[in-house]
């Protein structure tokens, strides 16, 4: 038996019409739980608590819960109109895992047109954003601890880029603050770790520690306890609480070059090409073997050709042995260390030519001088270049102890190796330093630097010694009070 | 004097002797030494000689094997064969310029490409050069093979680069590893060296002659 049960047109068109709505009310949940559920499983911060700084090293932190293994993938846009799209490519394996966690990096973010980002575990977006050019803001940060920021506000230049992070995400190593201009802590916020706090300084950060730290900051305490001094390219200094003092503290204080610093050490060419023998020898012998080549065939039948061929054979494997490079690529650096106290930040320039024309690696994270496209690929900077091409490419700061550094008006040379080609600016040359060895310095004769140590002291402070070590200089910058605020 | 009876060594080493082979050869070292003199850099420069003379060398090769190879087509196979081990050996006797000029230019095309592929390149060309002789001699244009065997060249060129394929083009053969251009290369020589070891027809005519006797 057939039943036909007779519906309303318009009742079918309603109920349609609700379940449709019901579905797509459902899909909406489930994309925006989807959506929620990934950006609380990841999360990219670029920049000291997500604050970019254009034209600097910046942070790279990726935060992942309960996730396989991921990629994390940056394309920067440092093109223009006039030249087109220059790409900088960044990707670092992250891994996963159950529970939390954190990766952490340093990557050199240039003025950009566009910088986008992914963050993908296999077939999974966990997380990806953009920035436009408008985002690319090359002022460095002032980085205020506080509970209230605001009341800071008056310390620091109308236009200071003055920003709020959370202690818990300074991190301690020091290109991370590349373009941190200073850092105040007045205490009444939680308290940094104090490697990360002299990590900032020794990175060439100006550190200001309010006179008034809580019992429970004493670890930061013990970093003033000596008083205002450098560390590595930055300082602590201890100021009142009282923005007015501030004020005066940020007023009197020059931070170093970094960047000019890096340009002067690879000014000149580290790598020079192979030489080349002299046009007049190559075309004297290339027909003296021609010459003899064709007599033999000429006059000696088929002795002749045996022999022909023989120095064939030889004039080549000679050309080979001769001509022949030893290595498609040849590789140079420099390091300067920026030194004050204990600590130096050693800044690092490699330049690599390749013959052939191809890929050149470094090894670690960098950037190249020049402006090429380049990608770092898990912690290798490659760079794509043309036959007989070379490129300059500066490493990512980093701390070392300090070999050559003043304590109590003497020059110490704490290293293994002695100190050649000593200077102090503004009292001369000074004898070369043995390992091990400390000297106060004395009047010496002015005006003969070699021309790589004199274009970094033209950017130096007064008092400031500079001495030569194999593939490196070393720095010692003045104490507070002889330097007087740190400006060359 | 080519005599038939000949080692091949003798046979090949015979026809250098001969002035048109020897001036050839001359010619073609003296090419190659002008470009020495042209692209050899001055101190500190990058060397770039080797891409020019790489190309210059395998156009010359390709335009003697085509040109000797239409002349001879009505020849002797022993002729055939004696300038045919004769081209290879310009190959072999210019090897060190190609050589030399490589490794101080270090290009990123490997050595062996480079050193190896003109060997079945200059057989290949011989054997498209003696097809193209029998194809004139047989329409009767033979007087026109002066224009042909450039023709030839350029048309290879033209082709390879209208159609976007690496064939023919000696240009460009040597700058960078090519399969489909050694296979074409490699299946022309060994035809070319199939033509020339059949028997010499100097002692198949004498067996037709005794045949028609009987």
């Amino acid at each position: 038996m057939n039943v036909a049960i007779a519906v309303p047109a318009c009742v079918r068109r309603g109920t349609v019409r609700t379940a449709l709505l019901r579905v797509l009310a459902v899909a909406t949940l489930l994309v925006a739980a989807h959506a929620a559920a990934q950006s609380d499983r990841a999360r990219v911060e670029l920049g000291l608590g997500g604050h970019l700084v254009a034209d600097a090293w910046n942070p790279v932190q990726v935060t992942v819960r309960d996730a396989a293994p991921s990629v994390l993938r940056l394309r920067i846009d440092e093109g223009s109109l006039l030249e087109g799209p220059r790409i900088v490519g960044y990707r670092a394996a992250v891994p996963g895992g159950i529970g939390v966690t954190v990766f952490q990096d340093d990557l050199y973010v240039p003025a950009f047109r566009s910088l986008s980002w992914t963050l993908v575990s296999g077939r999974t977006v966990l997380a990806s954003g953009s920035l436009a050019a408008g985002d690319s803001d090359a002022r460095p940060l002032d980085v205020v601890l506080s509970s209230s920021p605001g009341s800071w506000r008056g310390a620091f230049a109308p236009d200071a880029r003055l920003v709020e992070v959370a202690a818990s995400d300074l991190p301690a190593r020091a290109a991370a603050y590349d373009g941190v201009r200073a850092i105040l802590v007045d205490g009444s916020a939680a308290a940094p770790r104090a490697e990360s706090i002299a990590a900032a300084a020794a990175g060439g950060a100006q550190v200001l520690l309010s006179s008034r730290l809580p019992a429970s900051q004493a670890g930061l305490a013990r970093l003033a306890a000596a008083g205002s001094h450098r560390l590595g390219a930055g300082a602590v200094m201890h100021v009142a609480d009282d923005p007015e003092a501030v004020r005066a503290r940020l007023a009197s204080w020059t931070p170093q070059e970094r960047s000019r610093l890096v340009q002067a050490l690879a000014a000149d060419r580290l790598v020079r090409p192979p030489p080349t023998p002299s046009q007049p020898l190559m075309l004297s012998l290339a027909a003296a073997y021609a010459l003899v080549a064709l007599l033999g065939l000429r006059f000696g039948g088929a002795p002749g050709l045996a022999a022909a061929l023989v120095l064939a054979l030889v004039v080549a494997v000679a050309g080979w042995r001769l001509l022949r490079p030893a290595s498609p690529e040849l590789t140079a650096s420099r390091t300067v260390l920026l030194g004050g106290g204990e600590l130096a930040l050693a800044l690092t320039v490699g330049e690599r030519l390749t013959l052939p024309s191809g890929v050149v690696r470094f090894a670690g994270t960098g950037r190249p001088l020049t402006p090429v496209p380049y990608t770092v690929d898990d912690g290798t900077t490659e760079v794509t270049l043309a036959r007989w091409h070379a490129v300059a490419v500066a490493a990512r700061p980093a701390l070392q102890s300090a070999k050559l550094r003043f304590q109590a008006g003497r020059l110490h040379n704490d290293g293994a190796a002695p100190l050649r080609e000593v200077y102090v600016l503004g009292l001369g040359r000074q004898p070369d330093l043995a390992a091990g060895a400390e000297r106060s310095p004395t009047p010496g004769e002015e005006g003969d630097l070699p021309p790589e140590l004199a274009r970094l002291a033209a950017l130096l402070p007064r008092g400031t010694a500079l001495a030569q070590a194999p593939q490196a200089v070393w720095i010692a910058l003045p104490s507070l009070a002889v330097g007087a605020g740190g400006g060359p | 004097m080519i005599r038939s009876g000949q080692g091949v060594f003798a046979l090949v080493a015979s026809r250098l002797r001969s002035a048109d082979m020897l001036q050839a050869l001359g010619l073609f070292l003296a090419a190659q030494l002008f470009v020495l003199a042209v692209r050899w850099p001055g101190a500190g420069g990058s060397n770039e000689t080797w891409f020019a003379l790489a190309q210059a060398r395998m156009v010359l090769l390709a335009l003697a094997a085509l040109g000797y190879g239409a002349a001879e087509s009505g020849t002797l196979t022993s002729t055939r064969r004696a300038t045919a081990g004769a081209l290879l050996m310009f190959v072999a006797l210019s090897a060190p310029f190609d050589v030399a000029t490589y490794a101080a230019s270090y290009p990123a095309v490997p050595w062996w490409w480079s050193s190896l592929l003109p060997f079945p390149a200059t057989l290949a060309y011989y054997g498209v050069g003696l097809a193209l002789g029998r194809v004139a001699t047989w329409a009767r244009i033979g007087a026109l093979l002066p224009l042909l065997v450039p023709a030839v060249l350029v048309a290879g060129v033209w082709g390879d680069v209208r159609l976007g394929i690496d064939v023919f083009n000696p240009l460009t053969s040597l700058l960078h590893v090519s399969a489909v251009h050694l296979a074409a290369m490699t299946v022309l020589a060994a035809g070319t060296a199939v033509w020339l070891g059949r028997p010499s027809e100097a002692p198949r005519r004498r067996r037709e002659d005794r045949k028609a006797d009987r």
